[in-house]
């Protein structure tokens, strides 16, 4: 499994950005065509960078593995719709986003109806690498929900703002917005 | 231009790991879960999938249709009795010499009568059986198959003295699913208005009614939907006059049940 060093989607090498492979591009082949073991090792090969999007995206590691699942479970459905004309990883990604946010809208509809306990959520942080990367997690899943997705899809995964607000249906200056805001509390929990 | 904090923040972003592994395996819950869907789903099957679901829901819509327009066309036939009746009642010199002012109500039975209703129309009253001689006239008790007959059978409960509001002081029910039956008994009230020779005065004041009939608790003893079409006949009814009728219903106020109108429509002419 690939661990990236680099976080922004334009700052990570091409293959590995990409996933573009010869390996990757075969097991989708055989993926589409029903080989649910190709399909396998696509997910052992993405699934890193899947997970680690559903963490940021839903600060719950619990709901991030359900959405990771949803996510490859959603693709294999889908797989068939995936032309190559982007990177495998692209389009899982893009999928990811999709889930994770219909994932949400669903919860804000419960929680309308429902009055959920306080769980264990995520401020939970990975637990290897050095402190500073520890706080900028836990920071991170302390954000405002709109303005956490906006960072998270920004900053860390490299979207633009106009990709953003067609991902999760917000105006681009409210995208703006949302990451100014994310910015500026970050820059405080940071001080 | 940039802030060290913002710059502080760019790096310590980019130093993020790009991967985080569960804590657990999820691939056997993923493939089990693939493993039920059977296969993965392409576009044909999802294509074939709509076609069937179409052709049922499809199927499904043209048998309501039929049984709309079945139903339509039996209402229509009762519609056409239902015309009879109210011309009957509106216009009893045109409706011949045999019948009288006054439409050839039910008999008003003994008090406490019980009503069962069949569903072909036939009513048990006590003792003795009564059978409707209009379908609609089933409508008055059972459930309505559509407004016409319901516009009729109120009429007919109307008729009866069935002043359950003044009885029971219940209040005016304004409810959406009885608009469009207020509508009908507000057209047909003004059908009969256009159809009678000449009215015979004004509208009898609520304060005209009998104070036994009043406090009869004919209304409250009425149930569900034959309350409810009772009221709805006292609005249609405004503009009528029953005053003999009144003096006819002055005998039997004690009824807990309201009569059933036995009504010839062969003999209305």
């Amino acid at each position: 499994v690939t661990a990236v060093g680099f976080s922004s989607r334009a700052l990570m090498p091409a293959a590995d950005a990409d996933g573009a492979t010869p390996d990757v591009e075969e097991a989708v082949q055989r993926a589409q065509s029903g080989d649910l073991a190709a399909f396998g090792r696509l997910y052992r090969e993405h699934v890193g960078r899947v997970y680690a999007l559903c963490v940021r995206l839903s600060a719950d590691r619990v709901l991030a593995e359900q959405l990771t699942q949803d996510a490859f479970v959603r693709a294999w459905e889908r797989i068939r719709t995936f032309r190559g004309e982007s990177s495998f990883f692209g389009w899982l990604r893009r999928l990811t986003i999709n889930v994770a946010m219909a994932e949400r809208r669903g919860a804000s509809r419960r929680s309308r109806r429902v009055a959920l306990a306080d769980d264990e959520t995520l401020a939970a942080a990975p637990r290897e690498r050095n402190d500073t990367d520890i706080d900028l997690e836990r920071a991170i899943a302390r954000l405002p929900e709109g303005a956490r997705t906006v960072f998270v899809l920004h900053a860390i995964e490299g979207y633009r703002h106009e990709e953003i607000s067609e991902l999760i249906g917000i105006a681009e200056g409210t995208s703006r917005a949302h990451l100014h805001r994310a910015r500026e509390i970050l820059k405080k929990e940071l001080t | 231009m940039k802030s060290p904090h913002d710059l502080e923040l760019d790096r310590i972003v980019a130093g993020l790991r790009g991967s985080i592994h569960p804590e657990r395996d999820l691939w056997p819950d993923i493939e089990e879960r693939i493993v039920a869907l059977r296969g993965p789903c392409s576009l044909g099957v999802r294509r074939g999938k709509f076609a069937v679901t179409a052709a049922v829901a499809l199927a499904a819509v043209a048998a309501v249709s039929v049984l709309i327009m079945l139903s339509s066309c039996g209402c229509t036939e009762n519609s056409d009795q239902a015309t009879k009746v109210s011309h009957a009642i509106m216009a009893p010199s045109a409706a011949g010499n045999v019948q009288p002012a006054m439409p050839r109500l039910a008999r008003m039975e003994s008090p406490g009568t019980n009503v069962v209703t069949n569903m072909s129309g036939s009513c048990k009253q006590g003792r003795s059986t009564t059978t409707m001689t209009s379908p609609s006239a089933a409508c008055s008790v059972g459930r309505a198959p559509s407004s016409k007959p319901v516009a009729t059978a109120a009429l007919r409960v109307r008729a009866m003295g069935a002043r359950s509001r003044f009885a029971s002081g219940a209040p005016r029910i304004r409810g959406a699913p009885l608009a469009g039956m207020r509508s009908t008994l507000r057209r047909a009230s003004q059908q009969r208005e256009v159809m009678r020779p000449g009215r015979r005065g004004p509208t009898p004041s609520r304060r005209q009614f009998p104070a036994d009939l009043r406090s009869s608790g004919l209304g409250r003893r009425c149930s569900g939907l034959l309350k409810q079409v009772a009221l709805r006949a006292e609005d249609a009814f405004e503009s009528q006059t029953f005053q003999d009728h009144h003096e006819r219903a002055r005998g039997v106020s004690t009824l807990t049940v309201p009569k059933l109108v036995r009504y010839d429509a062969n003999r209305a002419g």
